[in-house]
């Protein structure tokens, strides 16, 4: 049942690619929709392209109109609701944000993710504020090195803690197999491992930030309601 | 947290992952489909917050009414008045029919091919044809 946006006003942020890992990784154990709400339709390209053994629905659906009933009915099929939005200020992300029971903004760190990124957390925030509740939003550093931290990204977590903004503990690392999902378009876990740097790595980075989103979400007990299970996280 | 180990082999169960992932259930259909008020002030909010930070709507706006201008530019807007034969406007009807054209469309494609004879005086065309005063 939780909605869970990627949400970002700048684009080549890894939207996408963290999406798809969230998709898979979810998909391992539950029931998944993945609403693609980018007018690029990535995940429609992916399947296009030849991509196939994913055990995630893909729903292909940028219309502002059209989104919040796509959610909707999608939260009545699976289990998880993964929307991934177009990499700009507009309406349809907006709204599916404002749907969602946790907003992931991704950010690289540098200063023109982190003023976007400040820019979506204030609009969830804004829009939280409208309908008196609280959106859970929380930043996922993507494209990081493997070695080693730049003062830049090290101060720009730095300052989101400072405002008080949760930043995932779990980053996505820059890595050869996460290019190679929409190359390659295969699943990470079915990608061949010699065409691919550390596989292994990837693959820990994956389950890791998977991990981090369901304890974020706050996992069900049995003969829980999802709302209950939530408020308690 | 997870087995380091476990999570090195993509072939192993991924234990507390999926366990939790499994824990989740979708709403009930009948929740899901109705539109809850909750979501349409959700909505509503998002709206009100984009318009004031600049958010844009891709839809493309419709227009609201069908001009031919919009979609015929064709350049031909002068008449032409002249005499032929019976049989020359039956053609002529009959090449536009066929094809779907309009009269203008054959003319301009009949002189085009004309320019491209004229062009080869040696053309089998200028054995059937003469072109020195009346034809």
């Amino acid at each position: 049942m939780p909605v869970i946006t990627f949400f970002q006003t700048k684009g080549g942020t890894g939207k996408t690619t963290s999406a798809f890992l969230l998709a898979e990784l979810l998909s391992r154990g539950n029931s998944v929709t993945v609403i693609d709400a980018d007018p690029n339709h990535p995940f429609a390209e992916w399947k296009r392209d030849g991509g196939e053994g994913e055990r995630f629905e893909i729903i292909t659906e940028p219309d502002v109109d059209k989104v919040p009933a796509a959610i909707a009915e999608a939260s009545g099929r699976s289990a998880f609701v993964i929307v991934d939005t177009e990499g700009s200020a507009n309406q349809t992300a907006g709204r599916a944000a404002s749907m969602s029971d946790l907003v992931i903004v991704t950010s690289t760190g540098t200063p023109l993710d982190q003023k976007h990124a400040a820019k979506a957390i204030k609009f969830v925030m804004g829009v939280g504020k409208g309908i008196g509740k609280t959106i859970p939003v929380r930043v996922l550093m993507t494209r990081q090195k493997a070695v080693g931290q730049s003062r830049t990204v090290k101060a720009a977590i730095e300052t989101m803690k400072k405002h008080g903004v949760e930043v995932f503990d779990s980053q996505l690392i820059e890595r050869d197999a996460f290019a190679a999902l929409f190359g390659y378009t295969t699943l990470l876990f079915d990608l061949d491992p010699a065409k691919v740097n550390a596989p292994d790595k990837a693959y820990f980075n994956a389950r890791v930030f998977a991990n981090q989103v369901l304890q974020a979400l706050g996992a069900q007990k049995p003969g829980e309601t999802p709302s209950k299970a939530q408020e308690a996280a | 947290m997870m087995d380091r180990d476990a999570i090195h082999d993509p072939f192993a169960d991924d234990g507390s992952t999926d366990a939790m992932a499994a824990s989740f259930a979708p709403v009930p259909l009948t929740e899901a489909k109705a539109a809850p008020a909750e979501t349409a002030s959700a909505i509503k909010a998002a709206d009100k917050v984009g318009a004031e930070q600049g958010f844009t709507q891709r839809k493309r706006k419709k227009k609201s009414t069908f001009r031919r201008s919009d979609n015929f530019r064709t350049g031909r807007s002068e008449r032409l008045s002249l005499k032929a034969t019976e049989e020359a406007i039956a053609q002529l009807a009959e090449v536009t029919d066929t094809h779907g054209w309009v009269k203008g469309q054959t003319l301009q494609y009949a002189l085009d091919a004309l320019a491209e004879k004229i062009n080869d005086p040696q053309d089998s065309f200028w054995q059937t044809h003469n072109f020195h005063g009346v034809d």
